[in-house]
């Protein structure tokens, strides 16, 4: 028993010693419970350049550095939020992010994380809208591909030193369990440990009475046997029930037989019951209600049975889970509810931001029209992609007015304009740049309304010019 | 002695209230189409909504017949 003991020791030190070697990067099917964790001493605000460094092996110093530098290119603070989400602390279960979700405890509060979300999703917006150059992204992407398979590579160098001490374990394993069975040998060739089989053996009584055993010098039963433990017939009575030995007041040299015998290990608690989550009829009910709308409204979308915009689709998924945690927050629960709800809340106000509907008008398109009946009747809407509407060729008489609306919902709208002729602009973006007429904006809900003056010989042009997420261009060309 | 042996009543979740309030909210502007709806022409409505909610909740906290009801 001590020897297996001995061995599996050894074999768990072995193992940790394995593990402690490979590191964040050795395993990569269980990479994700394996990456940093931010540290809990060496930070200045959250610790996740302590911890960056401590995972890669470099000065956390350096990874300061490094989102400073970031932070230039607009890629730091989104960087370091999404970090400070994902990445969890010291002593945590998990991080913030799957804290919110129910997944664990972290120590970022819930309200904190919603506020950290928030400002991710602000600064991302910021830098995804505004021309930002993404090979930044793609640089610090590959150098932490190359420093995590360095770092296992290097760890695979080391499983051969791994290997001596296994090696050495073993070896150490075999002679502890020869050495247990050396020492269970030699208890049983002792006169009071009570097995027939070896050791001499007489039909004499021994001083306290048991058959089989050798004769005892001694006139008096050993004093432990003298307490009533054995009857006088030397053995305990068939009417007292078998009792465990109590060891002798002083006993310095061990000779009581059962005074090697090491306590039987006590049976592990019982593990705790599962947490218990939200997750319960009312959130079942309520995902299940949800995908049953979403699916049947996007179907329906597709087969042409109502034309219904994708976020109102994705607003009658959130609708179901919103009642449904309405419902079962009155009840205490459906937390569980959260996450789905703020995944749909995202994807519809992308959706909204957008207006994307239907499912053709995607790509690039081109129109050149000629007279102004033509501008007028037609519809220049494109869903996604770039729409290009020139309007060079189109004559628009003296004391006319064209009226022309371009809409392009994800993408860039492009209008050109003759030079001669008067155009009066409005220019509008959910969420993106405008550049009409050598008036600029950028940012979110922008609307400018420029104006060009042209030859009185020609007529007006009132255009319209309205993209949800992307650019807006109106230039004039002679 | 009985009153020890009724199952107690689960109490309201706030966070989850106000999230799904929130996402009521969001729908709506989904479902309008106009991303910027919210803030401009529902403003009114949903501080009115708010004021009546906060409202309703105090008279229905205040109510006698609740309090004798809980301690029965």
């Amino acid at each position: 028993m001590v020897s297996e003991r001995q061995a599996s020791h050894a074999d768990d030190m072995s193992q940790s010693q394995h593990d402690s070697t490979a590191g964040w990067g050795a395993s990569g099917g269980d990479w994700w419970s394996r990456r940093p964790r931010r540290s809990a001493t060496d930070r200045k605000i959250a610790g996740v350049a302590g911890g960056l460094g401590r995972a890669l092996g470099v000065d956390p110093v350096l990874v300061r550095v490094g989102f400073v530098v970031l932070t230039i290119f607009s890629l730091g603070v989104p960087l370091y939020l999404l970090c400070w989400l994902l990445l969890p602390a010291d002593g945590d279960e998990v991080s913030a992010a799957e804290s919110l979700i129910g997944r664990g405890r972290s120590s970022v509060p819930p309200v904190l994380t919603v506020g950290l979300a928030i400002l991710l999703m602000i600064s991302m917006g910021w830098m995804f809208s505004w021309g930002f150059p993404f090979w930044p992204l793609v640089v610090v992407g590959i150098i932490a591909i190359m420093v995590a398979r360095k770092r296992r590579d290097g760890c695979a160098g080391k499983a051969g030193q791994a290997s001596d001490v296994d090696d050495w374990a073993a070896r150490a394993g075999e002679r502890a369990q020869s050495w247990g069975e050396q020492a269970e040998q030699w208890v049983a060739r002792q006169p009071w440990s009570g097995s027939g089989s070896s050791g001499p053996v007489s039909g004499d009584s021994d001083a306290s009475g048991r058959p089989g055993q050798p004769k005892s010098p001694f006139e008096t039963p050993p004093f432990w046997e003298q307490n009533g433990h054995t009857s006088a017939a030397g053995g305990p009575s068939a009417s007292e029930p078998p009792s465990a030995p109590k060891p002798p007041a002083w006993d310095p040299l061990g000779v009581a037989p059962f005074a090697w015998d090491l306590p039987e290990p006590t049976p592990l608690p019982p593990a705790p019951p599962a947490r218990q989550t939200d997750r319960g009829v009312v959130g079942r009910v309520t995902m299940g209600i949800a995908f049953l709308v979403g699916g049947l409204a996007t179907a329906g979308v597709f087969a042409g049975w109502w034309s219904l915009s994708w976020a109102a689709v994705a607003a009658s998924a959130l609708a179901v889970v919103a009642v449904g945690l309405l419902i079962g927050s009155l009840r205490g629960r459906g937390m569980a509810l959260i996450g789905p709800g703020i995944f749909l809340s995202l994807v519809t106000i992308g959706l909204t931001i957008t207006g994307i509907s239907g499912v053709s008008g995607y790509g690039q398109q081109t129109w050149t029209p000629t007279t102004v009946a033509a501008a007028e009747s037609s519809d220049y809407v494109l869903n996604g992609g770039q729409g290009r509407l020139d309007l060079t060729q189109l004559t628009v008489p003296a004391g006319q007015t064209a009226d022309i609306d371009v809409e392009v919902h994800a993408g860039q709208a492009q209008v050109i304009v003759p030079a001669d002729t008067t155009v009066n602009a409005t220019c509008t973006t959910n969420a993106g740049e405008v550049n009409c007429l050598g008036e600029t904006a950028s940012g979110l809900h922008k609307e400018i309304n420029p104006s060009h003056q042209g030859s009185s010989d020609n007529g007006e042009i009132n255009l319209t010019v309205h993209v949800g997420a992307g650019e807006a261009e109106v230039t004039s060309r002679g | 002695m009985a009153d020890t042996a009724r199952p107690e009543r689960r109490r309201v979740n706030p966070i989850g209230l106000m999230f799904a309030l929130a996402f009521l909210a969001v729908a709506s502007v989904g479902f309008t189409g106009d991303p910027w709806w919210l803030l401009n022409s529902a403003t009114k409505w949903v501080i009115a909504g708010a004021v009546a909610v906060v409202g309703i909740s105090l008279l229905a906290t205040a109510l006698p017949g609740r309090n004798r009801k809980n301690l029965s």
